[in-house]
């Protein structure tokens, strides 16, 4: 009666409010369909258990469909065997130990069989160099009924010839992934335009041979006609040869770090192609150039700017005003000041600032934020005032100062100084916050 | 005997259902609404004064699952926060009911289309499951252990990694 789903007696036939008589069992009599959905909902783990209630549930967590499975170290490949197509999801316990890769060499086969659609296999960083991050099992490529694919820390192995994509694919995550191989940005190429309905794409630590030997970039595009999210970061030495070759009509949202290619062509081709965006975050570690300048096109979506800016330099505060002359509608803007101990190299006062800004382009916002390492220097301060000074539709203006040690006086002037200063808005409302960061160069 | 009527959604209609043993009850439109059978049997003109019969919904449930909609239309669309937690204190308290009764739920919400009712036995009657050992869910709900001692011992060795870790170290089986 129970090894099998659809042969179990109809139950279903029972009447309603009379339940099962005293001594039978209440979840078996259940119909089969309905006891599936309740035993789906019960982690793995408490699932197997129910193996040894009595002979009729000895194998029935066998034949429960769509389980997500969370499987702990100890536990063997060979419960993937038994369960039943399709599996919905498996996800490793966090940080599996890299010795474990065996074993999700034969996981992964058993996956592929049993048709699952949500895979997550996280391992743990290697710290040393000499323990490079392990390669995965290429059963990987036989999971084609894949809707969501997240890898962390391990090593993608080529994919076999005539590999034609996870065609389901909407969710891709690959964060501390190398492809240690000839070919391995090409492979990704193809493996992101097969998956045609790819709606989000986080690629925030990809490595490929491009990245080892600079000498030598294949470069590869992202072709994504469905993206809605893109999360990319390629600081300036780590060029895994990915660009930005084709429109990307649908992106709502992309945060972008893309270093290794200021300075280039390539640089304002990215921004070309995620010009849909309505949310937009951008952070460089190079402000000694405006880098947004070259942007001649408009982002007519955009409302919500995540930017980081260094005070200390007027370029980079400068990247502020570009950023606003593309995206005229911007609402939200959330600036993170950079949180170094530079010295001011540039001068910031209100005269410079308004012989560079049109006090218009501050017209729309409606809140801004500023986090990071926002102290009581001169140009922070003057920069905050000349904003508040011209943006009239501003509702909120919400600060983090942060403190490094005791002596914070400077918090009370500062607020004082925004409180009092001139307003644009009437209804603006300042939001101070204090927060503690201790110094990262202090020798403890 | 069917629910309150005064925190009715926008209809004003009262919709009649009769159980399996005979007994009359009566809500609101909005919320027969919620059942996918009951909202079919209206758009086509089925509703009349002498209700509709579910053949086999016994009135123990169908009390319940009357006042499960009506709350449930009552506060459907436009929740504040506080509105939101009040519902789900509403389900939590609605839903420790016995196993008999759970059991009568699960089949009744299913055969009307009761979409959140039978979601919330669901995830009742798997909680009540995974929390407990296997000799605790015996007793819950009537299984009866016909395995040998050797046999059950054998049995939880072959899947002996899922009865492991548990802290503190419990009886196993």
């Amino acid at each position: 009666m129970a090894s099998s789903g659809s042969s179990s007696p109809s139950p279903k036939r029972r009447r309603v409010g009379e339940a099962p008589a005293a001594g039978t069992d209440k979840l078996l009599s259940l119909p089969t369909e309905i006891l599936d959905i309740i035993l789906a909902r019960i982690p793995f783990k408490h699932l197997v258990r129910t193996c040894c209630l009595s002979r009729a549930w000895r194998r029935r967590w066998e034949s429960v469909p769509f389980l997500d499975i969370e499987l702990s170290p100890g536990s063997s490949a060979r419960v993937l065997w038994r369960c039943a197509a399709p599996v919905h999801g498996f996800r490793t316990v966090a940080d599996v130990r890299r010795r474990n890769i065996y074993r999700a060499a034969r996981w992964l086969r058993a996956l592929a069989r049993k048709r699952v659609r949500e895979l997550t296999l996280q391992f743990k960083p290697s710290s040393e160099i000499s323990r490079p991050n392990r390669l995965l099992g290429p059963a990987l490529f036989s999971c084609t009924a894949l809707v969501r694919l997240h890898l962390e820390n391990c090593n993608m192995p080529p994919a076999p010839q005539g590999f034609s994509g996870f065609p389901k694919l909407v969710w891709l995550t690959l964060d501390n992934i190398t492809l240690p191989f000839k070919g391995g940005g090409a492979q990704l190429e193809r493996l992101i335009a097969a998956a045609t309905r790819l709606a989000v794409l986080e690629l925030p630590a990809v490595f490929t041979s491009a990245t080892s030997d600079p000498g030598d970039i294949e470069t590869w595009a992202i072709r994504a006609p469905n993206l809605r999210e893109l999360f990319i970061i390629m600081p300036s030495a780590e060029d895994n040869g990915c660009r930005f070759a084709e429109e990307l009509p649908l992106l709502e949202k992309a945060y972008i770090v893309i270093d290794c290619l200021l300075g280039t062509q390539d640089f304002l081709d990215a921004f070309r192609r995620i010009a849909t965006v309505n949310k937009l975050g951008f952070v460089s570690l190079y402000q000694s150039n405006n880098n947004l300048e070259g942007i001649t096109w408009k982002f007519e979506n955009l409302r919500d700017a995540h930017l980081n800016t260094n005070f200390g330099k007027q370029s980079s505060v400068l990247s502020v005003v570009s950023l606003l002359k593309f995206a005229p509608d911007i609402e939200h803007l959330y600036i993170m000041a950079d949180d170094t101990e530079w010295l001011e190299e540039d001068k910031i006062d209100e005269d410079s600032l308004n012989t560079e800004i049109s006090g218009d382009l501050f017209a729309r916002l409606k809140y801004v934020s500023l986090i990071g390492g926002v102290k009581y220097f001169s140009n922070q301060m003057c920069f905050m005032k000349f904003l508040l000074s011209k943006a009239r539709s501003l509702q909120i203006f919400a600060v983090t100062f942060v403190y490094d040690d005791e002596r914070k006086e400077w918090y009370v002037k500062a607020c004082r100084e925004l409180m009092e200063c001139q307003k644009a808005s009437p209804q603006v409302v300042f939001i101070p916050k204090l927060s503690y960061k201790p110094q990262q160069t202090a020798g403890l | 005997m069917a629910a309150a009527t005064d925190d009715a959604g926008d209809s004003n209609e009262m919709i009649r259902v009769v159980s399996s043993d005979g007994e009359h009850f009566e809500m609101p439109e909005a919320a027969a609404n919620l059942s996918l059978v009951l909202r079919h049997m209206i758009e086509d003109d089925c509703a009349d004064a002498a209700g509709i019969p579910l053949a086999v919904v016994a009135a123990k449930p169908l009390a319940k699952i009357v006042d499960y909609c009506t709350k449930h239309a009552a506060k459907s669309s436009g929740l504040t926060i506080e509105e939101a937690e009040e519902l789900k204190r509403f389900d939590a308290e609605f839903i420790e009911v016995d196993t008999d009764m759970l059991y009568d739920l699960l089949v009744a919400a299913d055969f009307m289309g009761v979409e959140g009712l039978s979601k919330l036995a669901v995830q009742r009657t798997a909680d009540l499951i995974k929390g407990k050992t296997p000799e605790q869910n015996r007793e819950t709900f009537g299984i009866v252990n016909d395995f040998t001692p050797e046999e059950e011992e054998e049995i939880c060795k072959e899947n002996e990694w899922a009865f492991q870790i548990t802290k503190p170290p419990s009886r196993l089986c």
